[in-house]
């Protein structure tokens, strides 16, 4: 499906663009968010990755799927603006705390309540934490195209995952402890 | 320590479900202005680029042209000789072209490579 809307753009069709905003826009927005970790920030790089894949269409090899293509874009312009900002803060996941949490009681809560306390514990993660365990879990993306996606070793992305898994439990373990309280 | 290893599987496995929606109304046509409007200025620049490829080529032809008309005017610079005129003229024209050329080169040949 995507190859044809691409066809249709570079043949002229403008208005064929939309196809790709509205399948892929709130994927890349929940990228951009959990590098940028602020809404208004991450709509801007979504809307110049949009843009910036307008513009090179003509360039896109079809060696990958444009999803992982445009994905790539995503977390380049992403990491770009990270750097700008120099807005990297690391608030969990460099203490080497290996207390095992149990996360039962999250698992008992309302599935909304759930999901709104996973995504606060990954707006407290690290960066390229909570972006790797977003594309393995969230876009089903193996080891190898995650490599590709963030410019890193298959070994880099082991270890960066298995950090992220640690970061996670430890970071849902103390919310649940704070909302306890 | 066993249950807890479950407990986290469902953990990472809630991820999976945790997708985040666009929250900007208005995101998509917003987005699809500004890619119109990017078109619209590639459309002008390319034909801007066509332009000015056509005027260079008219203007180099024409150039030629005169190149080899001068001789038989006999037309000279005050203070110098015809020949010397010639010879100005050639090498301001052939400067001048050379010039145009390493434009279109670094413009059209090199960020392909």
């Amino acid at each position: 499906m995507d190859e044809l809307y691409i066809q249709k753009v570079l043949n002229g069709d403008v208005q064929a663009f939309r196809y790709f905003l509205t399948t892929y826009k709130d994927m890349a927005y929940t990228i951009a968010v959990s590098v940028v970790k602020d809404e208004f920030v991450a709509q801007e790089v979504v809307q110049d990755a949009f843009l910036k894949a307008f513009g090179n269409l003509q360039h896109f090899n079809k060696r990958s799927t444009f999803r992982t293509w445009f994905y790539r874009i995503v977390v380049n312009e992403a990491l770009k603006r990270l750097k700008r900002q120099r807005k990297e803060k690391i608030l969990y996941g460099q203490e080497d705390n290996d207390a095992a949490v149990d996360n039962s009681m999250l698992l008992n809560m309302q599935k909304e309540e759930q999901v709104k306390m996973i995504n606060m514990a990954l707006d407290k993660l690290a960066p390229r934490e909570s972006l790797v365990l977003r594309l393995f879990y969230l876009e089903e993306q193996n080891i190898k195209s995650l490599s590709k996606l963030m410019g890193l070793s298959v070994a880099n992305i082991k270890v960066l995952l298995f950090r992220a898994r640690k970061s996670m439990l430890q970071v849902c373990g103390e919310l649940l402890k704070r909302s306890k309280m | 320590m066993a249950n807890n290893d479950v407990n986290n599987d469902d953990l990472f496995k809630l991820i999976a479900e945790s997708s985040l929606k666009m929250p900007f109304n208005g995101f998509e046509d917003t987005v699809m202005h500004k890619i119109e409007q990017a078109a619209k200025q590639k459309n002008k620049y390319s034909l801007n680029v066509k332009l000015s490829i056509l005027f260079s080529v008219l203007a180099s032809l024409l150039g030629i042209l005169l190149l080899g008309l001068l001789p038989k005017t006999g037309f000279h610079f005050p203070d110098l000789t015809a020949g010397s005129t010639i010879l100005l003229i050639q090498a301001t024209f052939v400067f001048l072209f050379l010039l145009q050329l390493e434009k279109y080169i670094r413009q059209f040949i090199a960020p392909k490579r």
